[in-house]
């Protein structure tokens, strides 16, 4: 029943909305709006999941539709909410003075540029929409200037000074003009409705700032607070070439907004590229291509070209090679090209970005059966505006190295544009309050000189809270503070107190990262239930008092905040009624003892007080899951010294001595190496006791499990209570499996005996 | 969308099979064009992408209908058939589905996005 229950507000949402549609292809705009109301005010449940599949969110899309048609353009995220009367991102000079002067209205005065520009148009929108009148004259006097002669002689750069008698602006170009109104409005004190006296001297460091997201109305609004101009909509309203009336009216108004204020808007072409794993040699390919692509150019949106995992796929390229003898590297130059050229013959204003194949590297290798060199070097034939991303030296690679950079600049023969994938510092998720080491990733002149663009791969509108911290990187480079980034960038995107709200819960919620998503491990066992309960507790209480300041909308997909706090439950949970792993595990178990038994080298008798540390129980690793079956090895329980997520990633195990024996202890370890992390430490009680080569991985034994054994020198133990401390400082994502330890008094070798 | 995927894999092969091999107006007697003309992926798949409903499907398929040299689409009147026959298709499985049948709705619906791809705006509220 209540499947059929859900199924029917679904379909009722489907046929309103699209009763929307076909009144709005029919010029019955006024009858569109009505029925898009109608449906949002059922409050029908539409959207969601039915079985494995997601069903089409139909309010969405009517919010999106009403978002232009009800006229809330540019507005739909109320920004800025508080900036504490500063400009954000952080200007390159700035002089504010604690000097207010009374600005209930303000006018516009227009010098070189036309009056009814869109960036006067949005500035006046902004004001007006606050009760701030904007009449012709009068008013506090605002000055824009667009003149070669002004003293910020960089592009997008500009001048702004305020004071008792009003303000000035001044820039050379456009775009300065642009910025120079959203500091303005910025520096602007909308409660008391006065002007902060403040002088700044300002420009952005990278040209092309911005993302890749996911086609929300509110981006460009996003965009402009945050000084970016540049975003790319991998999915977006027409991506699968469903051109209904409403879809192309949303690209178009998307597009405007962009257009009108100069910015770069990219809609994602992937359905009609590599999704199709069509051959490339087939003029259909080509000419469908160039036919929606026109479409697409027509309503004003440029075009992300990626051709780049699917690429080699499906086994298109042997096909081709098989038709024409040619490789990918041979004659893909020479189809975008051809797309290219003829779409932009049509539309002048036509912009493409494209994704080879080959969009990493040089020190990760490539799987295809092609020259990486010949092909990238083959993208040099395209026309300079045409836009070449990379990754960095590998798809997800944070730290960018200069020899890296100019090795692929100068094969595509150009800057190229970063795709900047896994930022978010939580398992590639963002906590909204990250302190986003950008600084640390991008070498000095990375962003402000090397690079054309930089974008970082999101879901937007989760993504804003992190994207707000590269926006002002990348304005101001040599200015970043990771700890007001973060800050005022979301007091802007959520307003004022968020952060001071938000912080303490924030690092409570972080050590929920012990735990990566959907996967519980036997750390469960050694939590403490009432400080994790007192956590969440205070998790809640945060969240609601910043739903109550950001409003709902913020708060839905707001950085992964929710997700993770949804998570954080679901591990409590588990710390309250954690599994029997000797239960869960008895199979897996059963085997150990046999290992165990046949272990010579630790030779475990229990008679002769030997202490037998459970993989599960005793140690406390980051992931103790079991060890994954293989052909030649059963599966497990173990506790992995892993390193996928952490630098210097360690499991921990503790036991008691009674009396320190004179020659020491000894400690074997039954452990597995399945890649090739180089190193392992082992500490006692927080003395180092060995730190060398990993000594469980033997070359081409992979996944053999090796006893070996480590000294614990009596100088280290102490009466009671030891702590030993297992560490794997690879930091590249190889673990070490431990299967059991045994801690005994030495009774067989000298000292220094390895396995 | 259940639905819908499943009315347009019933629909659209028939439909474009039926147009693609011409069988229905050709006389028997004539030869067939060479198979290799055809397009591999057409037939490959059940049908090529029938997954987006008719917007998308038709927008792909009139390419995937002509041999892959071609420098044209299929042309509009054959696409008209092919709508026509999709709508046909559609209008017969909402009048035969009982009235308390809950994917009535998905029924009806289909045939008014299928209205609409032509731009039939009132036929399709009708439907709706």
């Amino acid at each position: 029943m209540a499947v059929a229950f859900k199924s029917d507000q679904q379909s009722v949402a489907r046929a309103l909305y699209e009763i929307a549609d076909c009144h709005f292809g029919a010029g019955r705009e006024e009858e569109a709006k009505k029925t898009l109301h109608d449906l949002l005010s059922r409050d029908l449940k539409a959207g969601g999941w039915a079985g494995r599949r997601r069903q089409t969110n139909w309010n969405a899309r009517a919010r999106q539709a009403l978002h232009w048609l009800d006229g809330n353009s540019l507005n739909g995220l109320s920004l800025p909410r508080w900036t504490g009367c500063r400009a954000f991102p952080e200007p390159q000079k700035s002089e504010y003075l604690d000097k207010y002067t009374a600005a209930p209205k303000v006018s516009v005065k227009a010098v070189g540029i036309a009056p009814d520009d869109a960036r006067f148009r949005f500035f006046r929108r902004k004001l007006n929409l606050r009760g701030v009148e904007t009449p012709e004259k009068g008013g506090y006097p605002v000055t824009v200037a667009l003149d070669p002669a002004a003293p910020v002689d960089k592009p997008e750069g500009y001048t702004l000074k305020s004071g008792e008698k009003g303000a000035e602006i001044r820039a050379r170009d456009r775009q300065g003009v642009l910025w120079g109104l959203v500091s303005f409005l910025q520096i602007y004190d909308w409660q008391e409705k006065r002007m902060r006296h403040a002088s700044l001297e300002d420009w952005p460091d990278c040209p092309q700032r911005g993302y890749l997201g996911r086609c929300c109305v509110d981006e460009c609004e996003f965009m402009l607070f945050n000084k970016m101009n540049i975003t790319t909509a991998k999915p977006n309203f027409i991506s699968q070439g469903i051109y209904t009336p409403l879809n192309l009216y949303k690209t178009k108004c998307m597009a405007k907004e962009f257009k009108d204020l100069g910015l770069e808007l990219y809609y994602g072409f992937a359905p009609f590229t590599m999704d199709l794993c069509w051959p490339l040699c087939w003029n259909v390919f080509l000419e469908m291509q160039v036919e929606n692509a026109k479409i697409w150019a027509s309503c004003g949106v440029g075009i992300y070209y990626p051709y780049d995992d699917a690429r080699y796929w499906d086994d298109v390229y042997k096909q081709e090679d098989k038709d024409t003898g040619r490789k990918p590297s041979d004659f893909d130059v020479e189809h975008l090209l051809k797309f290219y050229n003829r779409v932009k013959a049509e539309y002048p204003d036509f912009k493409m970005e494209f994704c080879p194949p080959f969009y990493w590297g040089p020190s990760a290798g490539h799987p295809y059966p092609d020259d990486r060199n010949k092909y990238l070097k083959s993208l040099q034939k395209l026309p300079e505006e045409v836009s070449i991303f990379w990754t960095g030296e590998r798809v997800g690679s944070h730290r960018k190295n200069k020899a890296h950079r100019d090795w692929y600049a100068n094969l595509i023969g150009r800057k190229p544009s970063l795709f900047q994938n896994k930022a978010g510092p939580h398992y590639y998720l963002s906590y909204v309050l990250d302190e986003m080491p950008w600084d640390k990733w991008f070498y000095p002149g990375f962003a402000a000189e090397d690079m054309r663009s930089i974008q970082k791969n999101s879901d937007t509108p989760e993504d804003y809270p992190i994207l707000t911290t590269l926006a002002d990187y990348l304005w101001n480079v040599n200015g970043y503070d990771r700890k007001r980034a973060v800050e005022r960038g979301l007091d802007q995107y959520a307003g004022k107190g968020v952060y001071a709200t938000l912080k303490p819960a924030y690092d409570k919620l972080c050590q929920v990262d012990g735990y990566k998503y959907g996967r519980i491990h036997s750390g469960v066992l050694h939590e403490d239930l009432a400080a994790w309960e007192q956590a969440s507790k205070e998790i809640h209480e945060a969240t609601e008092k910043a739903r109550e300041i950001a409003g709902p909308k913020v708060m839905r997909g707001f950085g992964s905040w929710e997700r993770a706090v949804g998570w954080f439950d679901g591990v409590v949970k588990y710390i309250r009624n954690p599994p029997d792993y000797h239960k869960k595990y008895a199979k897996p178990y059963a085997v150990l003892k046999e290992h165990l038994a046949k272990d010579k080298k630790a030779a475990y008798d229990e008679s002769k007080g030997d202490i037998f540390i459970d993989p599960l129980y005793d140690m406390r690793g980051v992931a103790a899951e079991p060890y994954p079956s293989t052909k030649k090895q059963p599966i497990l329980p173990t506790s992995s010294v892993a390193a996928c997520f952490y630098e210097n990633c360690r499991a921990r195990f503790k036991f008691n001595v009674e009396k320190v024996p004179a020659e020491g202890m000894k400690l074997w370890i039954s452990g597995v190496s399945t890649g090739y992390p180089k190193k392992f430490v082992v500490e006692l009680n927080g003395e180092t006791v060995y730190d060398g080569a990993n000594p469980f991985f033997v070359r081409g034994g992979q996944g053999a499990w090796t006893t070996v054994g480590f000294d614990l020198p009596a100088k280290n133990l102490v009466k009671g209570e030891n702590i030993v401390v297992m560490r794997n400082n690879s930091g590249s994502g190889y673990p070490i499996w431990v299967e059991y330890a045994i801690v005994k008094e030495r009774r067989d070798a000298a000292p220094g005996e390895g396995k | 969308m259940k639905t819908n995927l499943k009315i347009a894999l019933l629909a659209l092969p028939v439909a474009l099979l039926a147009l693609a091999d011409d069988k229905a107006n050709v006389d028997p007697d004539l030869p067939l064009a060479p198979k290799e003309k055809k397009n591999p992926y057409l037939l490959k798949s059940d049908p090529p992408t029938a997954i987006f409903g008719i917007y998308s499907d038709l927008n792909r398929i009139r390419w995937l209908t002509v041999p892959p040299d071609s420098t044209k689409g299929l042309d509009q009147k054959k696409c008209d058939e092919i709508s026509d026959t999709y709508i046909a298709h559609c209008r017969k499985l909402a009048e035969e589905a009982p009235e308390k049948d809950p994917k009535a709705a998905d029924k009806w619906a289909e045939l008014g996005w299928a209205l609409m791809f032509r731009s039939r705006w009132d036929d399709a509220i009708k439907a709706y």
